[in-house]
């Protein structure tokens, strides 16, 4: 049996999708693992053995072809089509038993739809036969829906990566390559830190003089421990900056000399690593390595935060109002084992941080939990989201009685009024990040629904939104009074 | 990536959009649509420097 998992992100998420691979490797032993990436982030899959072959998406070639049709006014670009028909066809001679896309993007949905020919055993994000957006399993649904910056969702994504596939993830299934990667740098278990200077994106990593202030202070009350920097060559002038801030220090910088795969020989010879969002953390997921992770609003660390125990993640607003005082002295308190205050602890069990969160924050993970998950709805005293549910319910019932409507006798421009009416409803979000959940969540149904005659589609649609108003009722004042006045 | 390299790569999204779109009004969806649309998604990332959506988007 061939299987079939697409990432084509980035480093940091080829990382998180080794547990994953390592466990389809672990219940299906015969099968055949093929993984698809771009050529430039191919290096994360170095020492992934459960990975049998690594098709490279021939990104040069579709760029070079594209960008030289595209200078003739009237291109039909066939000869690009015809590079993406053989790719297609390559990967359909395959005959996969299984094709897991996991990187939630468009260009892997209408590849997942292109090369795929058992419908049954696709998982991720896909199309419909018309092309539209179609998630194929209610956990890709629950990532298109609720996964991302800012959003309320507090389950990790190798965890939702594992459970999209139907798989259980074990202790070894995090573990690192067997191999070496020759590095010829030195690490000391109980002496060296790893501070990787970059993060996966610009907004989420610290400048140099930061960096350099932060180590300036933690080596102040850290003296027995030696820092040693890395990143990518493109990363060379913040440990420049770092190194110019601390020039009587013991550090090291291994920044633009080390190859990715080399970081897992001195992960595993370091006593910790310090890191912003970064494939470092994901790195160090595998090879056991505690992290102190400075996070930012821009990220959800609850879905990608460091796994490895014993680690913490700093949560700061943004990186040009951290303070630098205060992250170094709860780093020193992390190196030394004490116990550390204000931040979120890495725990085995799901979700898997705790730490302090506001009423708010847990309303809505709570509330997602309801939705997603059977558990009780919680309840609030907060007046702005049960004015919004009012104004929802009253847009939701209007949409019923159109649907209604056109149901019995179809009118011209019914699916423009009802568009209209959606884009008014999908617009309170707004004012609320609780509503915008819900909504979410109601438009994720929507999506579900599949390619079909207009009174099938509106037939579905009535089933959602009179799901919808009943799911609405719970947080109705009205609704509430009513039962209060009846109980008593 | 090169300013010039992003500008190219700009262009041939936008033609690779309207190549889409007559496809689509003329003959539907279909198989030659979809590769179209593959082309024009690659198309995108790249413009956005292989800054491809991430696990978490």
């Amino acid at each position: 049996m061939k299987i079939l998992i697409l990432q084509l992100a980035r480093f940091g998420d080829i990382y998180m999708t080794w547990a994953l691979t390592r466990a389809l490797k672990r219940v299906y032993p015969d099968s055949e693992i093929h993984c698809l990436v771009r050529k430039r982030f191919s290096d994360a899959l170095v020492g992934l053995d459960a990975v049998d072959k690594i098709i490279e998406l021939p990104s040069q070639l579709w760029a070079e072809s594209i960008v030289n049709e595209a200078q003739d006014d009237n291109s039909e670009f066939s000869n690009s089509v015809v590079h993406v028909d053989n790719f297609i066809s390559t990967l359909k001679s395959e005959n996969y038993a299984k094709i897991i896309n996991a990187s939630f993007s468009p260009l892997s949905s209408y590849l997942t739809h292109a090369i795929t020919e058992n419908k049954d055993e696709v998982f991720g994000y896909t199309r419909f036969d018309d092309g539209t957006f179609h998630c194929k399993d209610s956990i890709s649904l629950y990532f298109y829906s609720q996964v991302g910056e800012e959003r309320s969702n507090r389950y990790h994504v190798t965890d939702l990566l594992a459970a999209m596939v139907d798989v259980d993830l074990v202790g070894e299934d995090y573990s690192p390559p067997s191999q070496e990667f020759g590095t010829t740098h030195t690490c000391h278990p109980q002496k060296t830190i790893l501070l990787h200077v970059g993060a996966s994106q610009r907004k989420k990593a610290l400048a140099g003089f930061q960096w350099g202030r932060i180590v300036k202070s933690f080596l102040q009350q850290c003296p027995e421990f030696e820092i040693a920097l890395v990143g990518s060559p493109q990363e060379k002038y913040i440990a420049e900056e770092i190194l110019a801030h601390n020039p009587n220090s013991e550090i090291k910088s291994y920044v633009g000399i080390t190859r990715v795969p080399q970081l897992f020989d001195l992960l595993k010879n370091s006593h910790s690593l310090m890191a912003c969002d970064s494939m470092a953390i994901h790195m160090a997921d595998l090879t056991k390595t505690p992290c102190f992770n400075l996070s930012f609003k821009t990220v959800n660390f609850w879905e990608t935060g460091p796994l490895a125990a014993g680690s913490v993640v700093y949560q700061a607003d943004i990186p040009e109002t951290i303070n630098s005082l205060d992250i170094a002295t709860k780093w020193a308190q992390f190196v030394h084992g004490e116990n550390v205050q204000g931040v979120f602890h890495t725990q085995k069990k799901m979700p898997r941080f705790y730490g302090a969160t506001t009423v708010a924050q847990d309303f809505q993970w709570q509330l997602l939990q309801a939705l997603y998950l059977n558990e009780p709805f919680p309840i609030t005293d907060d007046a702005l989201f049960c004015e919004c549910i009012e104004k929802i319910h009253q847009l939701n019932d209007i949409f019923i009685d159109n649907l209604k409507k056109i149901q019995k006798k179809p009118f011209p421009h019914g699916t423009l009024l009802l568009n209209q009416a959606e884009n008014n409803m999908m617009s309170m979000g707004r004012y609320h990040p609780a509503i915008s959940l819900l909504l979410r969540w109601y438009r994720g149904r929507k999506i579900m629904v599949a390619p079909a005659k207009q009174n099938e589609i509106i037939n579905e649609y009535l089933k959602i939104h009179l799901e919808f108003r009943s799911l609405l009722k719970v947080y109705l004042w009205s609704e509430s009074e009513e039962l209060t006045l009846k109980k008593e | 990536m090169s300013k010039e390299t992003e500008n190219y790569l700009s262009l041939a999204l936008r033609k690779l959009e309207m190549a889409y779109e007559k496809i689509v009004q003329s003959k539907g969806y279909s198989e030659e649509s979809e590769k179209i649309k593959i082309l024009a998604e690659f198309a995108k990332e790249q413009v956005e420097n292989e800054n491809t959506h991430s696990a978490a988007r």
